[in-house]
C-alpha cells in the first residue's frame, strides 16, 4: 500500500515540472545513446571484420606488415604496397601442403567500386561468416575474359543487371580520368549479399585486367592499347606479369606455420604470408586503444547526464519545501519523502536511459545503409542484448545512488520544517 | 464525555529547536474526542509548532504527548506517521493542496497512504471516488467541471474547501486547522467553520482550530489561549 502510491507521487510530481524533467531525460538519453552507441559500431565493426574470411589459411603478398596486408587485400582498405610475381605465385600454388589459391589483382576501379582481377576459384573457395560460399542470384562465373562478377552493393547502387557494361578506371580514385572504355567488361553474374567487401566489389578475369591493361604499360594509353581491341585479345594468351596478393588453403591446417615460413623466406623475391586471424587480433590490438578510449569518453558522458539529473533534482528542493509538508501531513513518512525522490531520479534515469536507446536503434537501423555504402561495416548486426539492459539496470541504479544526496537534504528540510509551511 | 482517552493529551510539553531557548512549555492541554477547541494565538507564539508535536512531527524536548490514549514518545517515527496518516486531516492557512494532483486526487490522497482510512471509506460502501465527491459535494464543490480543474487555478476559498474535504476524507478522529479561514473574506469565513463543522459531527471527529481571528470563537465549545498556557511566551513577554 505504500511502494505503489509513492511511485505514481514521484511520476505525478515529475510530470508537473516536465521541462526541467525532459531536459535531464535528454541529457540522460544523449549519454546513454553516445555510450551504448560506441559499443555497438564497435561491436559491428569487430563483427564485420571476423565475419569476411573464413577457411583461408593464409594470405600472401608483397613484404609489408601482416595488418596492411590483410587490410588491402581483404578488406580492400588502403593501397596494394606491392606485387607478387607471377612466378611466385605459380610456384606457391604447386606446393604439397596447399589444396587451392585465389590470385588476387588490385588497383582499379569503377565507379567508386574497387576491381578484382581473379579467378573463378574465387568463387569455389572463398568463404565468410561461419564458412558460407559465395552464392548467385543470378548468372554464374567468369567464361569470356570480359565478363565481370558484381557484388550485390554495386548491382543495387548502379542498378547492374546482366548484361550490362562496365568501363574500368584506371587508378583506384573514385574520379579518375583515364578510362579504360575502349575494353568494357560485361556483366555476367551478380552475387548474393554477404555483409563483406565482397558486395562492393567488381570481379573480373586476371587475363581481362592484363588485356585492359595492354599498351599501358607506361600508366597512360598508348596507340598499342588502340590496336589491339578486344577481339584481338580474346585470340592471344595473356598470362599476367604480377599479382597484388594471394589468398591461400592448405590441405592439413597444421601445415600452416610451416608454408608461412618458407614462403617468407623464398630467395626469388621478398613476400610475406599472414595468417589472418593473427593479424587480425593485431588490428584489434592497435585499435583497441583508441575504443577504449572512445568508450571512457562517453561513460563520462554518463556520468554528466547522472549529473544533470542531480542538478535538477537538487534544485527542485526548496520550491518543493511545502509540498512535502503536505504530504508528511496526510500520513507520508519521513523516509518517503527520502525514497520520492529517490524514485524520481530511478524514473528519470530509466525514462531517458530507454529512449536513448530507442533513438539509438532507430538511427543504427537509419544509417546503417549509408554506413555499409561508405564503409563496408555493418553496424546493423549487433541488435539489443544483454548489455543495453545491462546499461538500462546500470544508469538507473547509479541515478538512485546520485539521488541520495539530494534525498538526504530533502529528508533533513522535512524534519525541519514539521508541518510548517515555508511560504 | 464517555471514557474514551481524550484526542489530545499533553502534560508538561517543552518544545524548543537544538539546545535553543524553550518555544513551547506548556503544563497542560487537551482536547476531547468530538471537542472543538479553539486554539487562540497571535502569529509567532508557536501555534505551528505545537501543531507540529501534537501531528508527532516534531519531537519535544521534555514532557508527554498523548494521541487517542497513545503516548507519542513512546511510538518508533514510522508507527507516528502512521497514526497521524489515520487518525489526523491537516488543513493549513494556504497552499494545502498538491499541485500535480487534481481536485479528487487531492481529496483521495490520504487513502492512498493509509490503509486504515481507505479502509473506513470502503465500510461505508462506497469506492473512494464517490466518496470524495460526496464530501466535496457537501462543501459546495460539486460541479464535474470544477473536478478537473487544475487545482492551482481554483480560488483561495474553493482550495480551502477542497483541503477540508480531504482532511475530513477517511473519518480521522482530529482534524486540525491551522489558520485555514484567514485568507478567506468574512462571509467565507464563517461558512467555511460551518462546513468543517459539519464534516466533523459526522465522524464525530474532535477539531482543534488555531486562528487569531477570535470573531470566530463563538461557534466553537471551548476557547483556549495560548499565550495563558504557553509558560514560555509568558515568560519572555515578562
Amino acid at each position: 500500500m505504500k511502494i505503489a502510491p509513492l511511485s505514481i507521487l514521484a511520476l505525478r510530481s515529475v510530470m508537473n515540472r516536465r521541462w526541467s524533467a525532459l531536459l535531464s531525460l535528454l541529457a540522460i538519453a544523449v549519454s546513454v545513446f553516445l555510450f551504448v552507441g560506441v559499443e555497438k559500431v564497435r561491436e559491428g565493426a569487430r563483427q564485420s571484420f571476423e565475419r569476411t574470411i573464413s577457411g583461408a589459411d593464409l594470405v600472401v603478398g608483397a613484404r609489408s606488415g601482416p595488418v596492411n596486408l590483410i587490410l588491402y587485400s581483404i578488406f580492400r582498405i588502403g593501397d596494394p604496397t606491392g606485387s607478387i610475381s607471377w612466378k611466385s605465385y605459380q610456384e606457391i600454388a604447386a606446393m604439397d601442403e596447399v589444396a587451392w589459391t585465389i590470385p588476387l589483382s588490385l588497383g582499379d576501379a569503377h565507379r567508386g567500386f574497387r576491381v578484382v582481377g581473379t579467378e573463378n576459384t574465387f568463387f569455389d573457395h572463398y568463404q565468410y561468416g561461419d564458412g558460407e560460399t559465395l552464392r548467385f542470384a543470378v548468372g554464374d562465373r567468369f567464361t569470356d575474359l570480359f565478363d565481370a562478377v558484381i557484388g550485390a552493393d554495386v548491382a543495387e547502387a548502379l542498378g547492374y543487371t546482366l548484361g550490362a557494361e562496365i568501363v574500368v578506371s584506371h587508378g583506384l580514385g573514385e574520379h579518375s580520368f583515364a578510362h579504360h572504355d575502349d575494353k568494357p567488361f560485361r556483366v555476367a553474374g551478380v552475387l548474393a549479399r554477404t555483409g563483406t567487401p565482397v558486395d562492393r566489389s567488381v570481379h573480373v578475369t586476371l587475363q581481362g585486367v592484363e588485356a585492359m591493361h595492354v599498351g599501358w604499360e607506361t600508366g597512360a594509353r598508348s596507340p598499342l592499347a588502340s590496336i589491339m581491341t578486344a577481339e584481338r585479345l580474346r585470340g592471344i594468351s595473356l598470362e599476367p606479369d604480377e599479382i597484388t596478393a594471394i589468398i591461400v588453403g592448405l590441405k592439413d591446417r597444421s601445415s600452416a606455420l610451416a608454408v608461412q615460413r618458407r614462403i617468407n623466406t623464398m630467395d626469388a623475391e621478398p613476400l610475406l604470408a599472414a595468417l589472418p586471424a593473427l593479424a587480425l587480433s593485431q588490428l584489434w590490438q592497435i585499435v583497441g586503444v583508441v575504443e577504449r578510449a572512445l568508450s571512457a569518453v562517453s561513460a563520462c558522458v554518463v556520468v554528466v547526464g547522472l549529473i544533470v539529473i542531480l542538478v535538477t533534482i537538487l534544485n527542485g528542493l526548496n520550491e518543493r519545501r511545502r509540498e512535502m509538508a503536505i504530504l508528511r501531513s496526510v500520513g507520508a513518512g519521513r523516509f518517503d519523502v527520502f525514497a520520492l525522490l529517490i524514485a524520481e531520479a530511478k524514473l528519470l534515469a530509466f525514462l531517458g536511459a530507454i529512449a536513448g536507446l530507442a533513438a539509438l536503434y532507430a538511427a543504427l537501423y537509419a544509417l546503417a545503409p549509408l554506413v555499409r555504402e561508405r564503409t563496408g561495416v555493418s553496424i546493423d548486426m549487433a541488435g539489443p542484448g544483454w548489455f543495453d539492459v545491462a546499461v538500462v539496470v546500470g544508469v538507473t541504479a547509479a541515478a538512485a545512488l546520485l539521488a541520495l544526496f539530494p534525498a538526504w537534504r530533502n529528508y533533513r528540510n522535512s524534519l525541519a520544517d514539521g508541518l510548517a509551511i515555508r511560504l | 464525555m464517555s471514557g474514551e482517552p481524550p484526542a489530545v493529551a499533553m502534560r508538561d510539553l517543552v518544545f524548543g529547536w537544538g539546545s535553543g531557548r524553550a518555544i513551547l512549555d506548556i503544563e497542560t492541554f487537551r482536547v476531547d474526542r468530538g471537542e472543538r477547541v479553539f486554539l487562540r494565538g497571535p502569529s509567532g507564539s508557536g501555534k505551528s509548532t505545537l501543531l507540529g508535536v501534537i501531528s508527532g512531527v516534531l519531537e519535544p524536548r521534555a514532557g508527554e504527548v498523548e494521541l487517542f490514549g497513545e503516548r507519542l514518545g513512546a511510538l518508533s517515527a514510522s508507527r507516528r506517521d502512521r497514526l497521524r496518516g489515520a487518525e489526523l486531516g491537516v488543513i493549513f492557512q494556504l497552499f494545502n493542496l498538491v499541485p500535480y494532483l487534481s481536485v479528487t486526487e487531492n481529496v483521495v490522497l490520504p487513502c492512498r497512504l493509509s490503509a486504515e482510512r481507505a479502509r473506513r471509506v470502503k465500510e461505508t460502501g462506497r469506492s473512494l471516488d464517490a466518496e470524495a465527491k460526496r464530501l466535496l459535494d457537501r462543501l459546495g464543490l460539486g460541479a464535474e467541471a470544477l473536478l478537473r480543474r487544475r487545482v492551482t487555478d481554483l480560488s483561495v476559498g474553493q482550495q480551502q474547501r477542497v483541503a477540508a474535504a480531504r482532511a475530513l476524507m477517511g473519518g480521522p478522529s482530529l482534524i486540525i486547522a491551522d489558520e485555514p479561514t484567514s485568507s478567506l473574506d468574512i462571509d467565507a469565513r464563517e461558512r467555511f467553520v460551518d462546513l468543517l463543522k459539519e464534516g466533523c459531527a459526522e465522524r464525530g471527529s474532535a477539531l482543534l482550530f488555531v486562528s487569531h481571528d477570535t470573531t470566530l470563537s463563538a461557534q466553537f465549545d471551548r476557547v483556549v489561549d495560548l499565550a495563558a498556557i504557553n509558560r514560555a511566551r509568558v515568560e519572555e513577554a515578562a
